[in-house]
């Protein structure tokens, strides 16, 4: 009863945030936009435009759009990469911690580069301070942005006509930064520390508990980190139990608030659609799609973890109980599943429960999710880029289906546009079943598994969806710094991104430069109710046809195992 | 040693990401 309770409060308050969010950002991601932060940032904002060289008039072609975010990224990772590797001669590293070594750093860096926050480290027992809030946190900002303006450049080519220009990227950082996110994480931050959040920056407490055993309690300036890594879709954890751990998730209402930080900006950049290309409806049916595959998706996971393993039910165990391993005491079955939904749903990757002692079905859904594209809300940014090639997909294959040439929005969808939105669908498909059979064909993929059968299949399949996918969150049972894994994972996360991004600049590109057309008569309307369960179809059908034979010999025969035979898994 | 590994690791994916770019320039044309 609460759980229904408590999601129709977070749908409720998801829904009324929308609005507001996609107006605000509407003005953000305008150059001229006016804020009513205007008068403390402006001037920062032009000092920042003075010492970088930045013409803020000056707009870019998609090429030179893409030629900067990969600079600004490769720059981004020299940065982390030497914080990491020369953390023990900066400052803020009270436990004297050593320097993360070479291929550790390699894939921390490449993982907070890509908004993946996948983590082969505990944060506690390797990271400074310093390299925690300096080098990890400057690309829990910057990739968030990074994604953000990627989407927003998307949106304009939509929206613009006859253009040669999609936006300028270093505006777009600077705005995005200095108007969105640092002043909700200020206030994020503020919140979190009310209800318990540490944020601090004394040396490790030793302490004795009840039994007298002696145990090192962690500190650090975690609340900081914590709202950024909600609100960007990060996903990386201050602490290895990430929001399981009671500081960084203290509260009921703490968590509450961590997994509404997590779908704000997505929902928000709906709104935002709507808005840009005059089609209000438009943005609503693209909320409403999302919801609908967001909540097939948490009653699915739900029902699986309340009913749990029928054996131990048999047994007189009650269901209520019987999956709790692995889940927090303090959060139950409702709030561990939803958490889990939405944090695979929006590529954010932060965990309240452990996802690898999820039952079978449970898991699957996880890992649907990614597999998905993560367009369901999606990372910030992400998300929505990957829902509108979803979009474009669906009013192709229609437009097939009736024999009229494919329209969107007013612009003819052409051969060009459809090769990209394939490749930006294929990349996902390619590194996640691509690396996965590597893995399990491979010496070293094996060795990292700390299951046979189907469930080692789940595990490394679902490292690589988490990696390729830009989620970061894992079936903690793989080793994931066995030998092979930390460079496959690194170059998994990094194609994942990369060869995402950029075809979907040159789809932003292509749209804008075409001129818009009156709406004909015979065009597949793109609102309401068809166009709804369309686009939810072809998500599906594209995620579902690919990933369903691999999906068939990992989680669904586990299942089986689990319900139909006497083999204990 | 591992460092130079590293760093030239990435350095060459953002290479083959400009191909990349100009791969997506030649379908346009196609």
């Amino acid at each position: 009863m609460y759980g229904w309770l408590q999601l129709v409060i977070f749908l409720s308050l998801l829904l009324l945030l929308t609005k507001p969010v996609g107006l605000y950002l509407m003005r953000v991601l305008a150059r001229d936009g006016k804020t009513a932060l205007d008068f403390v940032i402006k001037p920062m904002e032009k000092t920042f435009y003075r010492v970088l060289r930045i013409d803020p008039d000056k707009e870019q072609s998609w090429r030179s759009y893409s030629l900067s975010v990969l600079a600004f990224s490769l720059i981004g990772f020299v940065f982390c990469y030497a914080i990491l590797r020369l953390q023990h001669v900066l400052p803020l590293n009270p436990q004297r911690l050593g320097p993360v070594s070479p291929v550790l750093a390699f894939n921390t860096t490449v993982s907070f580069l890509t908004n993946t926050n996948w983590q082969n480290y505990g944060g506690e027992t390797t990271l400074s301070y310093f390299s925690q809030m300096v080098g990890l946190v400057f690309h829990n900002f910057a990739s968030a942005a990074v994604g953000l303006a990627v989407a927003a450049a998307l949106v304009r080519g939509i929206a613009r006509h006859a253009a040669h220009a999609i936006g300028n990227f270093w505006v777009d950082l600077v705005r995005i930064h200095l108007y969105l996110l640092l002043p909700i994480c200020l206030i994020l931050s503020v919140f979190f520390v009310s209800q318990g959040m540490i944020q601090n920056f004394q040396p490790y407490v030793a302490a004795r508990g009840l039994e007298s055993t002696p145990q090192v309690i962690p500190q650090g300036p975690l609340a900081s980190q914590a709202a950024i890594k909600l609100l960007g879709t990060n996903g990386g954890g201050f602490f290895n139990a990430n929001a399981a751990h009671p500081y960084e998730n203290p509260t009921p209402l703490a968590n509450f608030i961590q997994m509404l930080a997590i779908f704000l900006i997505p929902s928000g950049l709906t709104y935002y659609l709507g808005r840009m290309v005059n089609r209000q409806r438009h943005g609503w049916a693209v909320w409403c799609a999302m919801s609908l595959l967001f909540l097939a998706a948490l009653l699915l996971c739900w029902h699986a973890e309340a009913v749990g393993n029928p054996r131990l039910s048999a047994l007189g165990i009650d269901p209520a109980g019987n999956s709790m391993e692995g889940k927090e005491v303090r959060f139950g079955i409702f709030n561990s599943s939803l958490f889990a939904t939405v944090t695979t749903a929006a590529s954010c990757g932060a965990v309240n429960a452990m996802h690898d002692s999820f039952t079978p079905m449970g898991g699957l859904v996880l890992l649907v999710n990614i597999q998905l594209g993560e367009v369901v809300f999606g990372g910030v940014g992400a998300g929505l880029f990957g829902m509108l090639v979803f979009t474009l997909l669906a009013v192709f294959l229609t437009g097939l289906m009736v024999g009229r040439t494919p329209e969107y929005l007013g612009k003819k969808i052409e051969p060009y546009d459809v090769k990209l939105c394939v490749l930006i669908v294929a990349i996902l498909i390619f590194c996640i079943l691509g690396f996965t059979a590597w893995a399990t064909k491979s010496a070293w993929g094996k060795a990292g598994m700390s299951n046979a059968g189907p469930h080692g299949l789940s595990e490394a399949l679902y490292a690589y969806s988490s990696a390729s996918g830009n989620n970061g969150s894992a079936f903690a049972g793989l080793n994931g710094n066995s030998s092979g894994y930390p460079i496959t994972l690194g170059l998994a996360m990094l194609l994942g991104r990369f060869f995402m991004i950029v075809p979907v600049l040159a789809l932003a590109g292509n749209l804008a430069r075409k001129k818009k057309m009156p709406l004909s008569e015979g065009r597949f309307p793109v609102s309401g109710l068809t166009f709804v369960a369309v686009l939810v179809g072809t998500v599906l059908i594209v995620g579902a046809l690919t990933f369903f034979p691999v999906l068939a010999l990992g989680p669904v025969v586990e299942h089986f195992f689990m319900t139909a035979t006497n083999s204990l898994f | 040693m591992m460092d130079m590994f590293y760093i030239s690791l990435v350095l060459f994916f953002f290479g083959i990401c400009i191909g990349y770019v100009r791969m997506c320039e030649w379908l346009a044309r196609e």
